[in-house]
């Protein structure tokens, strides 16, 4: 019987805790966010009328133009770019070991320059990233 | 033992299903270190609020009653010090609960009691079976 209790609180915590991490993720902050952002990514290429847009629970789905980033410019509103991917900075700025004022220069910008100036080619410093990834640079 | 037991139930609980419906509310209580993990602060404190919840759960059906103290003391004790100060004192005497907790076996009321009389006296009531 304890061991049976035990087994389906382990799973319900196991699945709990997927649960958590997908759902708190940056991307799915976008779709309560949607009406911020000015325009499309691709729709504004070709005519005026700005859409919103197309927003989706998978990051490598979300493509965003460099002046859009641009407009999340602030400390409490942070993208950033870095190498092609975009990444919603603005809980991280206050817990970056680093301090605050590295991650806020990035904020609105191409940041890969100082990416790589800092990390370098650090596969774990990319794939740290992933978790704060919100789309792709449209190039 | 039951009602330092029951108390971090509560404790825990009342915690952890805090940090799990008002995150914003503890972000600014992440230690620094967290930011060598650049998982969201939202994230990390819903995180360990079900872990939170999860460990008060175990407790209070008293299953693995000591790991889980001691698991519960060690996180009292990296919390209170990486807080520091009063709040850091404070978390200290509380874990000191947990060391309490694991120092002895479990009591009456725990499933880890009975499953532990089962095995010892298979037979209701410890009455001995007549041949």
């Amino acid at each position: 019987m304890r061991t049976k209790i035990a087994s389906i609180l382990i799973i319900l915590f196991i699945l709990g805790f997927g649960a958590i991490v997908y759902y708190t993720r940056p991307v799915m902050n976008l779709k309560n966010n949607v009406l911020n952002i000015p325009a499309g990514p691709l729709a504004s290429t070709n005519n005026n009328t700005p859409t919103p847009n197309p927003i989706s629970n998978s990051p490598s789905e979300n493509i965003f133009a460099m002046g859009q980033i641009a407009i999340h410019n602030n400390p409490a509103d942070c993208w950033s770019t870095i190498n092609d991917s975009v990444y919603d900075l603005t809980d991280w700025i206050n817990r970056h070991p680093g301090g605050p004022q590295a991650i806020e220069s990035l904020c609105g910008t191409d940041g890969s320059a100082l990416f790589s100036g800092q990390h370098g080619r650090s596969r774990r410093a990319q794939s740290a990233l992933e978790l704060l990834k919100i789309g792709n640079l449209q190039i | 033992m039951k009602i330092l037991r029951y108390a971090w139930v509560v404790l825990f609980l009342w915690f952890g299903l805090s940090q799990m419906f008002f995150p914003n509310n503890w972000t600014a209580f992440l230690p620094t270190w967290s930011g060598y993990m650049p998982i969201p602060a939202a994230m990390l404190v819903k995180l360990n609020g079900w872990f939170e919840i999860f460990a008060a759960i175990f407790l209070f059906l008293g299953i693995f009653t000591r790991p889980i103290a001691i698991i519960l003391t060690a996180h009292l004790l990296i919390i209170a010090a990486s807080a520091g100060g009063a709040i850091g004192v404070r978390d200290f005497i509380l874990a000191m609960i947990g060391v309490a907790l694991a120092s002895v076996p479990a009591d009456n009321w725990t499933m880890d009691f009975k499953a532990k009389k089962t095995k010892t006296d298979p037979t209701p009531d410890g009455a001995s079976i007549q041949t």
